[in-house]
């Protein structure tokens, strides 16, 4: 589950920006920032170390996360600015769910020789042990020879997730009302647990001749929790807290809840002379409901005191508890000043928090803004310190057993018959059984067992939480921004951030938490197209364009979305840019159940086929003309599937330790494969485009599913993974002309594998394309198109050469590939500032696939062109 | 806390009439350098992952503080 998304603050600052509207300069400073057309698009990648297990090496895959994030602002009549914020997540690896005593060994995973020493092989918390513990309560370890040695050391207790999706929607519409600048926003967030609803506003007006903004803003979130629990924890983790909240849902429980979130904030902004500026904000927030996180448990060493120096000791698991409320009072200062040379300036922020679980914070961060000419370069360090929650714990012990034989007041101990468990008979000192009246029973006829008493809650603490990020930590983190200004309106960006947390950091006298420290480093990159800077220099630059080329690009503006490996023809130098993205689903049935069973795989069967699958693809395209016929394209993408899944009927039993992940639905996404095309126009025959791309494999071959009920989940389907794996050739050949009105053309497209083999062990298979379209202008800004595709892609050839579970068709090489046809239907776009826009359904008319696959039900192309 | 706080904005509110910045003397405050936020693009990004990290980050009131954060 990621964060309560909702950000009041991004909108504050563009309404203090524009209420610190400086009359009679160039509006480049903060105004600039939110009263332009802006399109930014950026990627960014967290990625963190490896956790220390201590005395074992883990292996697992450390978290690692892709954020892909779309942003911008349109102005309406010079009064009205809408934001716009479209982001998706997607993150996967190791996650810590708790930390128990070293002694308890709670990461035992299956064990192998590794070249490193002993290693963990995928992670399987295993929170339920029994060992000795000393009359202090110290975890103790048995030395041969009957002697113990302690061991006071807490380690965490790792598990890894399968990849996971979150995407977040976020709009606000900001206006004048009066002297007021006013905003309101709303945003969305969804992920497979969790759906976040919020609606924000804020209003701020300037004072004092625009030397003084106040603000001031609200915000209320929603929501929804719906986890379902690792199936593979339910055999150890104590739920019952929880149990109202919990259903029994696909193998497994799950956990319904909501929270909600109100958040009150106020600011200042004030000039303080020539030089510099304050802001200073101060928040209060309360969020009610379930505050906890389902996925974390709390260790607890239920260790009865006895007369003997050493203790036995029961390591159990319990889901956390959170109180249900927590008001946070926050306060921010912000010191700007100018720096004396080349328009630099310092930045100097404090933030201070406190809340009602007595987690307090203090952080300080310094940033340098130093242009360099064109260049900007922007380091910052920052340092961060807080208080631990007064409900945090490493692990609980608790003077008391797990389970133990219940007693009556007399302390006798209870017994009941097998199949009467109502029934009390009464176990004397010397060993009788007695009934409710005193007297003696035979207890060999009664079949009587002793009757089990659970722990007693009221005397652990009524909270408890082992997050290590409400613990006591402090940590250190720093970078820096690079960024390059073009005089068109174009910025390149990027930047990078080193963090390191450390348990010995923390403020105040919290639990040693050390073993929970861990780095990470996050990368940035972003590219922003600022429309109002680029207006100003167009009308330089573009002036002495031939028109002639204005008139050939007409060929390229009327395209299907779907078409790629076309281009205008620009001015030598010229930078272009694109967005193409494609949506496609497919669904319905593989045909008859029984059939699919047992043909669809080998000799042993399918036990599930895929219900549906999405896949959506994510492409930018930045665009060089080096010679007058001849054009660089640069084609980052990034990927991202969902498959659902469902049990056959009558499917075979399970292979021996088949990992099954069940008939439910799985995602994964990450950065794909990088094409880098070049375009040949020749001069002498205009109509005809040549180009030849390479495709780099920067996607993954290698996602796998989490580790689950004590088997590795295996290598992801082929289709769910995010890339080929090879180096691969892309040849195209397009023709197109115009008769009268009417467009047209056609592409013959080629995908060839330069290699036989990827890193998992097979290859995808080889593909041919034809395409031919026709487009007519439907008024003079707007031209619909139809254009008839058939595809020809070879089977995968090799297979997988790592475990993958081999659950169904999917897993098959023989069932991909086939022979599509598709007719599409298109709406193209002319927008203002050199911008295009072109939509397009494909519908499927014809499939002959290869083996069994699902149906494709269709595919969106939209394709974004931005002439810089 | 909170009162302390008050009772500093109303101070620097209060120091707002003491200095006098014209019109014309503002073109060092309008660079991009000093901006509320010089980094905007990078910021949201920054701040989602200290968030997922910290208990305190939402003091940078850019979030709810709250969720238990997927990382």
């Amino acid at each position: 589950m990621a964060e309560h998304p909702l950000s009041p603050r991004a909108a504050l600052h563009a309404l203090q920006a524009a209420a610190l509207l400086l009359p009679g300069l160039v509006p480049s400073a903060a105004v600039a920032q939110s009263e332009e057309d802006r399109l930014a698009l950026q990627y960014s990648r967290v990625e963190e170390g490896r956790r220390s297990l201590q005395t074992v090496r883990s292996d697992l895959e450390p978290l690692h996360a892709d954020t892909l994030r779309l942003s911008g602002s349109h102005n309406f009549n010079d009064t009205h600015t809408l934001r716009f914020a479209v982001s998706q997540d997607t993150w996967s690896g190791a996650t810590p769910v708790s930390s128990a005593p070293l002694a308890a060994d709670p990461n035992r995973g299956i064990l192998r020789d590794g070249s490193g020493g002993l290693v963990v092989s995928g992670a399987s918390p295993y929170l339920n042990a029994t060992f000795p513990v000393a009359a202090d309560g110290t975890p103790l370890r048995q030395l041969s020879g009957g002697t113990y040695e302690a061991d006071p050391r807490t380690v965490l207790v790792m598990s890894s997730a399968s990849p996971e999706i979150r995407k977040q929607v976020d709009l606000s519409l900001g206006t004048e009302v009066g002297a007021y600048d006013a905003s309101v926003g709303l945003t969305v967030s969804t992920e497979r647990d969790y759906l976040a609803r919020g609606l924000s506003a804020s209003i701020a007006r300037d004072l004092n001749q625009q030397l003084t903004t106040l603000s001031f803003g609200i915000s209320y979130s929603e929501g929804r929790i719906d986890a379902l629990l690792d199936p593979d924890a339910l055999p150890y983790l104590d739920r019952s807290v929880w149990q109202s909240q919990l259903t029994r849902a696909k193998g497994s429980e799950r956990l319904s809840a909501t929270r909600h979130d109100a958040r009150i904030e106020l600011g200042l902004t004030q000039v303080i002379d020539a030089q510099s500026y304050v802001e200073v904000a101060l928040g209060h927030s309360r969020a009610s409901g379930y505050l906890g996180n389902p996925y974390k448990a709390v260790s607890v060493l239920f260790a009865p005191t006895n007369d003997a120096g050493v203790r036995r000791g029961e390591l159990q698991a319990l889901m956390e508890v959170r109180p249900d409320e927590q008001k946070q009072d926050q306060l921010n200062l912000h010191y700007a000043r100018a720096l004396p040379f080349n328009d630099g300036a310092l930045h100097a922020s404090y933030a201070y928090s406190s809340d009602s679980w007595d987690i307090r914070s203090h952080s300080f961060e310094l940033q340098w803004v130093q242009p360099l000419g064109r260049w900007t370069f922007t380091p910052h360090i920052r340092w961060y310190r807080q208080q631990q929650a007064e409900f945090y714990v490493g692990y609980l012990t608790t003077a008391q057993a797990w389970r133990s034989i219940a007693t009556d007041e007399l302390g006798r101990q209870i017994w009941t018959p097998v199949n009467q468990p109502d029934q009390h008979y009464y176990r004397s000192v010397a060993g009788d059984f007695l009934d409710a009246q005193g007297r003696v029973v035979d207890a060999s006829l009664l079949d009587l067992q002793p009757l089990q008493r659970g722990y007693d809650r009221a005397l652990l603490p009524t909270h408890y939480s082992s997050d290590h990020r409400i613990a006591s930590f402090g940590s250190v983190n720093g970078g820096f921004t690079l960024s390059r200004r073009f005089t068109n309106g174009l910025l390149f960006e990027a930047g990078i951030d080193f963090y390191r947390r450390r348990g010995g950091w923390g403020l105040g006298d919290g639990e040693n938490n050390d073993f929970a420290d861990f780095r990470f480093t996050q990368f940035n990159l972003g590219l922003q197209f600022d429309f109002g800077a680029h207006a100003q220099t167009a009308l330089h630059q573009h002036a002495g364009i031939d028109h002639a080329q204005h008139t050939a690009s007409a060929h390229s503006s009327a395209l299907p979305a779907g078409v790629r490996f076309v281009h205008d023809r620009h001015e030598v130098g010229a930078l272009s840019f694109g967005y193409q993205a494609q949506f496609t689903r497919q669904g319905g049935s593989l045909g008859e159940d029984a059939t699919v069973a047992a043909e669809g795989c080998d000799a042993e069967g399918c036990r599930y086929a895929p219900r549906m699958m999405t896949m959506q693809m994510h492409m930018l395209m930045v665009n060089y003309q080096v010679r007058e016929d001849l054009n660089l394209m640069l084609m980052p993408q990034y990927m991202s599937m969902d498959m659902g899944l469902r049990e056959l009927a009558n499917s075979p039993p399970p292979r021996p330790g088949e990992h099954v992940h069940g008939a439910g639905t799985h995602q994964s996404g990450s950065i794909g494969d990088t094409v880098i095309a070049a375009i040949w126009q020749p001069l002498a025959l205009s109509k005809l485009q040549v180009s030849l791309g390479l495709s780099a494999p920067t996607g993954k071959t290698d996602l796998e599913y989490r580790r689950q009920n004590q088997s590795d989940g295996g290598l992801m389907h082929f289709d769910m993974q995010t890339g080929s794996g090879t180096w691969d050739l892309l040849p195209t050949l397009t023709w197109q002309d115009a008769f009268g009105a009417w467009n047209y053309g056609a592409q013959l497209s080629a995908v060839a594998r330069l290699q036989k083999r990827n890193s998992s062990g097979y290859s995808l298979g080889d593909q041919w394309q034809l395409s031919t379209w026709l487009s007519h202008p439907l008024t003079s800004w707007l031209a619909g198109s139809a254009r008839l595709t058939h595809t020809w892609r070879d089977e995968i050839s090799g297979d997988f050469d790592k475990y993958n579970a081999r659950m169904g068709p999917m897993d098959f090489p023989f069932n991909q590939g086939g022979r599509y046809t598709d007719l599409g239907l298109g709406l193209s776009i002319a927008l203002p500032a050199n911008q295009h826009l072109a939509l397009e359904w494909e519908e499927p008319v014809q499939d002959e696939p290869n083996g069994f696959q699902l149906e494709r039900e269709g595919q969106w192309n939209l394709q974004w062109h931005l002439r810089w | 806390m909170v009162w302390r706080s008050v009772l500093m904005v109303t101070l620097l509110a209060a120091l707002a009439g003491c200095t006098h910045v014209q019109p014309w003397e503002r073109g060092t405050l309008a660079r991009p350098a000093m901006a509320l936020d010089p980094t905007p693009l990078q910021t949201p990004l920054r701040d989602h992952v200290y968030q997922s990290r910290e208990a305190g980050a939402a003091a940078r009131l850019s979030g709810g503080g709250a969720g238990c954060g997927c990382y």
